[in-house]
């Protein structure tokens, strides 16, 4: 009986921890550059509708997830574009993204299905460990291409500076944009993740996970075991929450939906817990 | 000095931008373009009532971006206007509904009681990210938002559980009482004392922006924060811009519940606090420019609200043009070639 | 044969309105090592940017074995096989050694991944073949300033330097470790590479040099073999006319004043421990008194900046203003009101750059202002005209101090704080970027705040202004107090220079 419920809690940390970590490595490529990807939480949100609105329509989950992904780079595309190519402020960019994501998935959804709610998408709904398979090999891949290849190398050159990099005879701002691209696609991915694991899209199904990526980059020492790390632990607070809410869950009073606030509190203590802990170490060394 | 024309084109470039945008979305996705058309740009001012609607819509939306403004101005990003204007909602209704409850309190009193209640949640909230990057260096940026995030799912679970009016079917606290609420100015429309008292926020905020010696030692540490310490200002400048960023959010809370829904309904905020970032942001962080773009985007709103009533559009559409102009601000203003970071602080010839 | 020629390298920078070179030539043969000499400001280090494409002239050019290389161009001066050595480090601190010798020419496995492996072989063999002291392994994060030196001069040859541009190579290192780069640069010389030294050490430059260029103002004064020069020679060569017109008013303001004057101390430090495991200092200076401290970089004088200031509390030792410890003080009362402090870090720190001329001279007299000021800001526009005159600032009030060259910023900054006599005056190269005559305006301007009571701390790395204006010097080394006394005679630049490279303790 424990052990059976161990067990179904760790699979739910993995289940949960999966997309964090694919969308958190994604910042973590543009952390990397010297940028910021606030639109994480869009990109999760336009994947997670691409992936449904295309598997729904092919029968494929295959093709939706790479639509997800897809759409996720589009939309980075954007905030890439106005960030490198037109030296807009990064920070209002990835906010305006953000704005964007849920409105043009509603504008989308209305025009294409006449509602702007849940839409099913059975094709795309895959085996939880499947998903878990999927997002945790590109997720390893990724960190790989980050840590070890020659692109991810001078990926890290270009987040030193410009001045760095071009000491160095390397162009920060494209592969800062490349950073962003990445960034879009991997947080798309784990968006069409979401939307696969109970195949539908549900308006708002990111709820803040990609805020929650960007925090784990920053938790993680900007290094892709400690973001990985970070994630599990961010993926076992959303399955204990899930886990109590499930004894608890008959009251619509009980409290049981309270839980659901743990993982963003908790997300912020640790947050500032860390920093803390850092600027002491600064201070004393 | 600051609302002159060089600033006020890239802005006027861009919500124009957004408005060309609309006519073609409405001309491409309906079936009746020219009733979609009329409805988008003429529906809010069709009649006294949905103009009246528009105005009251816009005070909340007006609060949270001058909330955002001093935000910014004071370089602190604060994400979690949703959250502190939810908390205010909470805090409103609550104050609302046991004062106004005791015989023999004037209703003025009990108003303000409630939108300070409110504005007194809001800051809370915000204080806790501004001490926590004070003395561990924690982003603003992302514990704001968590802490809305968490505090959002909070007040939802209470006004959707312990503290539901049984007796209705929304997921909602129950309605106030005429004299705990904001006076309606034009009934039956749903304008309320809560656009007027929006519009004296906007004022006692450009006031406290531009002519007070806090309002200037505000904008010096937005601009450079290691200069401002270096000349002595106090450290704790931010607490004070994050806190009355958090109460405006707040107010904007108490204006959704006292005014126009007279009740605390689950989810109310609605994304008021992320269109009024949106708001500051076209405003560059300016209050003067606040109301006028907090009103465009009330437009907006209203006009995709007609627009899916009386022809086959999304409401949602406004969310895309807000974000189109956005976009289109930043690139305007990069492109002109002015210092960076311009939307965030205002531009360095300003005052 | 000539391998490097220059001629006729112009350039002209508007934002600071100096023009750094003047049809400066330059040529070396295989083999040579040249050094270039001048002043601060005499252009050398924009010339060494020039050849190293790091800055594109405005005319002139370099040729490379006679082939023209196009200017402005990183990729191009190194495929000539120009390696460049910047005074400060560009290296990625977050790689390693080998990781930064390899980019942009990375060793592959699969195509696609670094091949550690490859990288660590090619970095030893280069360290092996010339002697560096560098593991290729550690992160640059955590080399030492010689490490770094030696990383970076390795880097540029294995991108294929021949010819070698260090630019003051030795500006940070001590006598010790300057010795070992030398026998470095000999080893690399006896190997056929040819190379620019860039400096304004003379001593070193006779010892090593084939062959001297002096700069002075942006332009070749005089090219001669080092055999036989004399360093007294090149010194006067290298001087704007024959006496040197900064110490003359320097010194002219130091006559001026009245001399320390007797009391208890406005500024006292006790037990500051500036760097881990240093030997803690002491320092008071008393009102009307002038103490400077000078060190090269690194060696503390950016730390002692911060705790005196207090921008910094310090965890061992105290900070008396007045005899009141300066974290009891509020800082808002210290500054406007007990401590004048400018800040050697004037961008950043010094100035609001995105502000106005008005808003930053004003920084400290906000109180003075009601609301109708802020708005109309008539009043604000007259007091900072007010303020600006002494030093003889040129900036409208609602100009943007970003808009503003590097020698109005330094007056910007020393008008708001030079404005009356504070009791502390902390002033961290109160000097840099200031034409002659406003270095004697400030200079003098100091001197009286002094006569009128203030106690002054200069912080300043240039020997001569620490010479030029101090009742009593002060030098550090490592964070510890390596010289002090008075300044009457017995310091001479050299032997101060001595105490702030070790070389006496």
């Amino acid at each position: 009986m424990i052990l059976e419920r161990l067990t179904s809690l760790g699979i739910s940390t993995l289940a949960s921890a999966a997309p964090l970590a694919l969308a958190a490595l994604g910042g973590l490529a543009a952390a990397a550059s010297g940028s910021l990807s606030i639109a994480l939480e869009g990109s999760m949100l336009v994947g997670a509708f691409t992936a449904a609105a295309v598997g729904h329509a092919t029968g494929s989950a295959a093709a939706g997830m790479a639509a997800g992904a897809f759409a996720g780079l589009l939309l980075s595309l954007l905030v890439g574009g106005a960030a490198v190519g037109l030296k807009a402020d990064v920070f209002v960019a990835g906010l305006a993204a953000n704005i964007l994501a849920p409105g043009i998935v509603s504008v989308a959804s209305q025009a294409a299905y006449g509602t702007k709610g849940v839409l099913a998408a059975e094709a795309l709904r895959s085996g939880q460990w499947e998903i878990i398979a999927l997002l945790a090999s590109a997720s390893l891949a990724l960190a790989l291409f980050l840590s070890r290849s020659v692109f991810g190398l001078r990926l890290r050159v270009a987040g030193e500076g410009d001045e760095i990099a071009a000491a160095a005879g390397i162009r920060s701002g494209a592969y800062r944009l490349a950073a962003h691209l990445i960034a879009g696609a991997a947080s798309g991915l784990a968006g069409a993740a979401l939307a696969a694991g109970i195949g539908a899209y549900v308006p708002g199904m990111t709820s803040g996970r990609g805020w929650i990526a960007l925090v784990a980059v920053f938790l993680g020492g900007r290094r892709p075991g400690g973001v990985a790390l970070a994630c599990l632990l961010f993926g076992l607070l959303f399955a204990l929450s899930n886990l109590v809410q499930g004894f608890g869950g008959q009251g619509a009073s009980s409290g049981a939906e309270l839980l659901q606030a743990v993982p963003y509190a908790v997300t912020a203590l640790a947050l500032v817990a860390w920093k803390g802990a850092e600027r002491r170490r600064k201070a004393g060394g | 000095m600051s609302m002159n024309w060089e600033r006020a084109r890239p802005r006027i470039h861009a919500l124009g931008a957004a408005l060309l945008l609309a006519l073609l979305y409405a001309l491409l996705a309906s079936s009746d373009p020219r009733a979609a058309l009329s409805a988008f740009f003429l529906g809010p001012f069709a009649s006294a009532y949905t103009f009246c609607a528009l105005l009251e819509s816009s005070a909340p939306l007006l609060a949270c971006a001058l909330g955002a403004c001093i935000a910014f101005r004071a370089g602190a990003f604060n994400l979690g206007g949703e959250g502190q204007a939810s908390v205010g909602t909470l805090a409103a209704a609550l104050v609302a509904s046991a004062l106004g409850g005791a015989a023999g309190l004037p209703p003025a009193l009990v108003v303000a009681a409630s939108m300070l209640a409110a504005a007194a949640a809001g800051s809370c909230l915000a204080l806790l990210s501004a001490e926590a990057e004070r003395r561990t260096g924690a982003q603003v940026m992302l514990t704001s938002f968590l802490l809305a995030q968490a505090a959002i799912i909070a007040v939802d679970w209470a006004i959707g559980g312990p503290l539901r009016d049984s007796s209705s079917n929304l997921l909602a606290m129950p309605p106030l009482s005429e004299g705990a609420r904001l006076s309606l100015i034009a009934p039956p429309s749903p304008l309320s004392l809560a656009f007027p008292a929006s519009l004296a926020l906007a004022a006692c905020t450009v006031f406290f922006t531009k002519a007070t010696r806090l309002g200037s030692e505000i904008r010096l540490r937005g601009k450079n924060p290691e200069f401002a310490l270096t000349i002595g200002l106090s450290p704790r400048l931010g607490d004070l811009a994050m806190c009355l960023s958090g109460g405006l959010a707040g107010v904007a809370g108490s204006f959704l519940v006292l005014g126009q829904a007279g009740r605390a309904v689950k989810g109310m905020t609605g994304g008021v606090g992320w269109n009024g970032l949106a708001v500051a942001l076209i405003a560059g962080s300016d209050g003067l420019w606040a109301l006028p773009a907090a009103l465009f985007f009330a437009w907006l709103d209203a006009g995709s609200r007609q627009s899916s009533i009386l022809a086959d559009l999304s409401p949602d559409a406004s969310s895309v043009l807000k974000a189109v102009a956005l976009f289109l601000i930043t690139a305007k203003i990069a492109g002109s070639g002015k210092p960076r970071g311009s939307l965030l602080g205002g531009t360095g010839a300003a005052t | 044969m000539e391998l490097l020629s220059a001629s006729g390298i112009r350039k002209y920078y508007r934002d600071t309105l100096t023009l750094a070179n003047d049809g400066v030539f330059l040529s070396l043969i295989e083999g040579e090592t040249r050094a270039v000499v001048g002043e601060n400001g005499a252009g050398k280090s924009t010339l060494a940017r020039v050849l190293a494409g790091l800055v594109h002239q405005d005319s002139g050019e370099v040729r490379v074995r006679g082939r023209r290389v196009r200017p402005g161009s990183v990729r191009e001066a190194e495929a000539a096989g120009i390696g460049f050595v910047p005074q400060s480090s560009l290296l990625a601190e977050g790689l390693t050694v080998a990781e930064n010798l390899a980019l942009g020419r990375e060793p592959r496995s699969l195509g696609l991944f670094v091949s550690r492996r490859k990288a660590y072989v090619e970095t030893a063999m280069l360290v092996e073949r010339f002697g560096f002291r560098l593991d290729p392994d550690s992160l640059v994060s955590s080399l030492t300033a010689a490490e770094r030196r030696h990383a970076e001069i390795a880097r540029a040859l294995a991108r294929g330097g021949e010819i070698l541009i260090l630019d003051e190579p030795t500006s940070i290192l001590s006598e010790s470790e300057s010795a070992k780069l030398f026998e470095l640069l000999s080893r690399l010389s006896s190997a056929g590479k040819a190379i620019l030294l860039i400096t304004h050490r003379l001593s070193e430059v006779l010892k090593i040099a084939d062959s001297v260029t002096v700069l002075r103002d942006g332009r070749v004064i005089a090219e001669v073999p080092a055999d036989g020069a004399d360093e007294a020679e090149l010194s006067s060569l290298m001087a704007r006319g024959a006496t040197r017109p900064r110490t003359s008013a320097l010194s002219l303001a130091a006559a001026a004043g009245m001399g320390a004057c007797a009391g208890p101390p406005a500024l006292e430090i006790r037990g500051l421990r500036l760097a881990a495991g240093a030997r803690p200092i002491n320092l008071s200076v008393s009102p009307g008194e002038v103490l400077a401290v000078t060190a090269l970089a690194g060696n503390g004088l950016g730390r002692l900046e911060d705790f005196a200031s207090g921008l910094r509390t310090p965890d061992e030792g105290e900070v008396l203003v007045g005899g009141a410890s300066l974290s009891s003080i509020p800082r808002d009362r210290l500054r406007s009101e007990l401590m004048g402090y400018a800040p050697a870090d004037r961008e950043r720190r010094g100035l609001c750059l995105p502000a106005t001329a008005r808003d930053n001279l004003l920084a400290l007299r906000r109180r003075e202002f009601r609301a109708r000021d802020w708005i109309g800001g008539r009043r604000r526009d007259e007091a900072a005209r007010e303020a600006a005159a002494p030093l003889s600032l040129e900036a409208k009030p609602r100009q943007v101090a970003a808009s503003l060259s590097g020698g109005n910023r330094q007056r910007l900054l020393l008008a708001r704080e030079l404005d009356r006599p504070r009791a502390v005056l902390v002033l961290a190269e109160p000097l840099q970027g200031l034409d002659l005559a406003t270095q004697a305006e400030a200079a003098l301007l100091i001197r009286e705040l002094a006569a009128k009571g203030s106690a002054v701390l200069l912080l300043v790395s240039s020997i001569e202004e620490a010479l030029g204006s101090a009742d009593r010097v002060m030098a550090l080394y490592r964070g510890e107090t390596a010289f002090e006394g008075a300044n009457e005679g017995s310091p001479t630049a050299a032997s101060l220079l001595a105490a702030m490279t070790g070389a006496v303790a």
